[in-house]
């Protein structure tokens, strides 16, 4: 029976199926299948149910209606006007604030570059709203400045959300623009000066051009970051209206499920346009980099050094006592009123306590054991088969950088909030919310891995297969043990992310599930920001818990962690 | 015959890596797959290795075509360029791999790791990681481990190439007399011609997918079968004639002599095969006057450009310079030094 159905195929195909290497090719094709799968299921598929919903109306024709009733809308102009005016003057400042600590670390010898850039790391560690909260118990009405000096500042609305979101992509914007000067060739520099070019004109011909493409990425990443973000908005935004917040007031406030569909399918664009951009910078940036590139050794130069430390140790400060006085509040008794010590805000009063922490952390367990298994298959066919399908593949796995995660989050409802979805019985589950986040990551997680495979030369696995090893014998004695660092680092990413993620979560969680970052945004909201506060502390320390005990083991192994760092972009 | 590659193709897209390749290793034999890079060499060790298919021909071992065979079953021990050792385990893990995945006793693979790591003179290294020890004594650990499974074929893929001069003659002739004395079959890809021509019993000149000449160092170089191995091995005169075979207005006589006069021809002289003397009127067969353009001094040998009006020659003579750039001197070609081809 399988024989005359061999001989049925062509005799290309035939010969394939004769062949020696088949075993392998099939298991690849196999584990391809799998891991692709869910990506459909769970990315593709709840995108295209949204997309549709976006031109279904209330009464359930299909037409451009919600479209035109959005655009017709005054006050939807205004917020994108909002959405758009803030996200541009937030990516600017944090360029600046990016670049110039990039600098400072990679092309000036300014001290305390290993604290600086320790520090930068820190708004990761937090739910974004944290910023938020952070700089209204600084800047706020009852915030330490205005009650100390009585200055009736008013930080809420835009300059409130610009500080906040600066600070909150930041981290990021540094990353991008420090991997691109890090590569670019020092002996550029260095000829620029034999030929006698002054620092300002090395810096305008050489320097800029060699990251051009780092900076553009960078720059779209924080617009795009910017413009999605929803916890800093919903803290600290106010009276001004963004598209992140009009979604949710669309959706969870009126119910207009559909018109939340066209907002998120606008806010679409500029993450799409974003992540198009930066596909080609990053092909274009590695171009740079050849083996004989030369590292860059700076020279003293007093007036660029100290005037780089100054502006660096201003934002250093203002990360630590943004991020250090939530953690301070936490501990007072009434702010501002009575600034007496205690754990009482501890004690949650909110409906479960601390059991959306545990919540958390369970989402974020699953979410890095599922993802890590899916991610370091998929990124083992795409690196090791190499052909139509794993290339579409590898398009799809980095695809989800372009979706927003208010707009995955969303998609979610709709694909999955619905007794006909195939996987109904995963709504309203910490499974789902786990799914949501890990996919939300699954770009950055896979990339991280394909970097990391692409350094394990094929002649490892080539040496273990002549030497007689099966497919999974190398699997298990040579590939995973090579792979171990990243395979934890990337666990560790998708931990992280997921503990702090609010924007996917937001639309996800029920009064029975709820997680960490909406119930901080619960309980600002609520006015106890004491108790939010206290909540955004215990985040931080579970993630700073998660981060030491994955250290903890790289010790123990023996492995430098300079993986983890990457995995954040 | 032992091994036979017969007639094997293979494309990558519309790029041709091998156009009907055959080659052939005795018993015992040391073949060099030698040519410039891209010319498939190392394609075609990869297919007899199974790691690559062909698409067409067949590979025989000992009578049985081994197309159908998977490369982990092939039993061949392979060694690759460079970081191909394990980094994860020991010189003494690395060795033993292949007996581990065979299922040895740990007391049989314990003794057969020291026996090897004895063999391939690193007797002490056997805790110790990859990155720990040397280049050269990577390679060694590689060859060790390849040749731990006893292996039907040995198949070397540049395992010198990224050491340094010094470590890559001392190892050449290590290999070579390791391999003589196991007397396993062995294949090796090298661009180094003097490496193919040194350690080889026969070598493969490969260009372009297709197999140039296959015979012994010897045969490749003193009677190269095209223009390409007579121009890749060793240093070669090219003299190109549009109009007859004549040099500073005096005649070329060829070796074949009915080749002599026609137009377009090209002719082939090594270096150490033209005679310089003192200047003086040519009088003799394939005598021409000419002049010292510039010399180079190596040691034993000395190099020296010569002028023959329009036409520049290099002229290899043992010893030290006797000559001085600008000295005039006669040339003699021996006709039968003169190569020509089709």
């Amino acid at each position: 029976m399988t024989t005359s159905l061999i001989k049925a195929l062509p005799a290309r195909l035939q010969d394939r199926l004769h062949s020696a290497h088949t075993g392998d090719r099939w298991l690849l094709a196999a584990a391809g299948v799998i891991t692709a799968t869910p990506l459909l299921v769970f990315f593709v598929y709840p995108l295209f149910v949204a997309f549709a919903r976006s031109f279904v109306t209330l009464d359930g024709n299909v037409s451009l209606e919600n479209y035109r009733v959005a655009f017709a809308n005054p006050s939807f102009w205004s917020v994108t006007w909002n959405s758009l005016e803030m996200s541009l003057v937030t990516t600017a400042c944090a360029m600046v604030l990016g670049f110039t600590l990039a600098y400072g670390v990679h092309r000036t010898r300014m001290p305390l570059k290993t604290v600086f850039t320790t520090v930068a790391m820190l708004p990761l560690l937090a739910p974004s709203l944290v910023q938020a909260l952070g700089l209204i118990f600084l800047l706020g009405r009852n915030g330490i400045v205005n009650r100390t000096f009585d200055l009736g500042i008013e930080i809420y609305g835009f300059p409130g959300l610009v500080i906040s979101n600066t600070l909150y992509v930041f981290p990021q914007v540094f990353l991008i623009i420090s991997a691109a000067l890090a590569v670019s060739d020092a002996r550029m520099d260095e000829a620029a000066e034999v030929l006698g070019a002054r620092r300002l004109t090395k810096f305008l011909t050489v320097t800029i051009p060699s990251v051009k493409f780092g900076l553009v990425s960078a720059a779209f990443l924080a617009f795009t970051l910017t413009i999605t973000d929803f916890g800093n908005a919903m803290v600290i935004g106010a009276d001004y209206s963004v598209l992140a917040t009009e979604i949710y007031n669309q959706v969870v406030g009126q119910m207009n499920f559909n018109l939340g569909a066209v907002i998120g399918i606008v806010l679409l664009i500029p993450a799409a346009i974003a992540f198009f951009i930066q596909r080609m910078a990053a092909r274009r940036q590695f171009a740079a980099l050849t083996d004989q590139s030369v590292p860059f050794d700076p020279k003293r130069d007093t007036l660029v050094d100290g005037f780089v430390f100054v502006i660096c140790a201003l934002v250093a400060l203002s990360i630590i006592a943004v991020v250090g006085i939530v953690v301070f509040a936490s501990f007072v008794k009434l702010w501002p009123y009575d600034m007496s010590m205690t754990l009482r805000n501890y004690t949650i009063d909110l409906k479960g306590g601390f059991a959306p922490v545990w919540t958390s952390v369970k989402v974020s367990l699953i979410a890095a054991v599922l993802g890590v298994v899916l991610v370091v298959t998929l990124t083992y066919v795409t690196q090791r088969l190499d052909n139509r399908f794993t290339r579409a593949l590898y398009f799809l796995a980095i695809l989800p950088a372009a979706v927003p995660g208010m707009v995955l989050g969303l998609a979610y409802i709709f694909a999955f909030n619905d007794p006909d979805s195939i996987v109904y019985y995963l709504y309203g589950s910490v499974v789902l919310l786990a799914i949501c986040h890990f996919y939300h990551y699954h770009s950055q997680g896979f990339l991280t891995a394909t970097t990391s495979l692409k350094q394990i030369s094929t002649s490892f696995e080539e040496s273990s297969k002549c030497l007689g090893a099966g497919f999974f014998s190398t699997l298990r004695h040579i590939v995973l043990p090579l792979m171990l660092p990243t395979v934890l680092a990337v666990a560790v990413f998708f931990f992280m992310r997921s503990m702090v993620s609010l924007a996917a979560a937001i639309f996800l969680v029920t009064p029975k599930v709820e997680v960490a970052s909406v119930t901080i945004m619960r309980l600002d909201e609520t006015g106890l920001q004491g108790q939010a506060a206290a909540f955004a502390t215990a985040v931080i320390a579970v993630v700073l818990a998660a981060l030491g005990i994955f250290k903890l083991i790289m010790m123990l192994l023996g492995v430098r962690t300079s993986g983890l760092i990457s995995a954040q972009k | 015959m032992y091994l036979q590659i017969e007639q094997i193709s293979k494309n990558f897209g519309s790029l041709v890596a091998l156009d009907n390749v055959n080659v052939e290793v005795e018993q015992r034999e040391f073949v060099c797959l030698l040519g410039p890079s891209g010319c498939g060499k190392t394609t075609l060790l990869r297919i007899v290795s199974g790691l690559v298919e062909s698409d067409q021909g067949r590979i025989m071992l000992d009578g049985r075509d081994i197309r159908p065979v998977p490369a982990t079953q092939r039993g061949f021990g392979i060694v690759f360029q460079s970081y191909s050792l394990f980094p994860n385990m020991t010189v003494a893990e690395n060795v033993g791999y292949g007996l581990r995945i065979r299922k040895h006793s740990r007391d049989r693979i314990r003794a057969r790791v020291a026996e090897l790591l004895e063999t391939v003179g690193l007797p002490d290294s056997g805790g110790k990681y990859p990155h720990q020890i040397s280049g050269g004594q990577q390679q060694r650990v590689a060859l060790a481990r390849a040749i731990a499974i006893d292996p039907r074929l040995l198949l070397l893929d540049e395992p010198l190439s990224a050491l340094d001069a010094k470590v890559r003659l001392s190892l050449r002739d290590e290999v070579r007399s390791l391999q003589r004395r196991l007397g396993i079959p062995t294949l090796m890809v090298t661009h180094d011609q003097e490496e193919a021509m040194t350690m080889a019993d026969r070598v493969v000149c490969m260009n372009e997918g297709r197999v140039e000449q296959f015979g012994t160092p010897e045969e490749l170089y003193t009677r190269p079968a095209t223009p390409f191995v007579a121009t890749f091995l060793g240093r070669m005169n090219v003299l190109e004639f549009p109009d007859g075979a004549r040099l500073a207005g005096r005649p070329l006589r060829i070796g074949e002599p009915d080749r002599e006069a026609s137009p377009g021809i090209r002719a082939y002289v090594r270096p150490e095969h033209i005679e310089l003397r003192d200047a003086e009127a040519p009088t003799g067969e394939n005598q021409f006057p000419a002049s010292i353009g510039d010399l180079q001094f190596e040691g034993n040998i000395t190099r020296y450009r010569v002028d023959v009006e329009e036409h520049t020659l290099q002229v290899e003579a043992l010893g030290y310079p006797t000559r001085k750039p600008g000295e005039p001197v006669t040339v003699r070609i021996p006709p039968e030094a003169v190569r020509i081809f089709d």
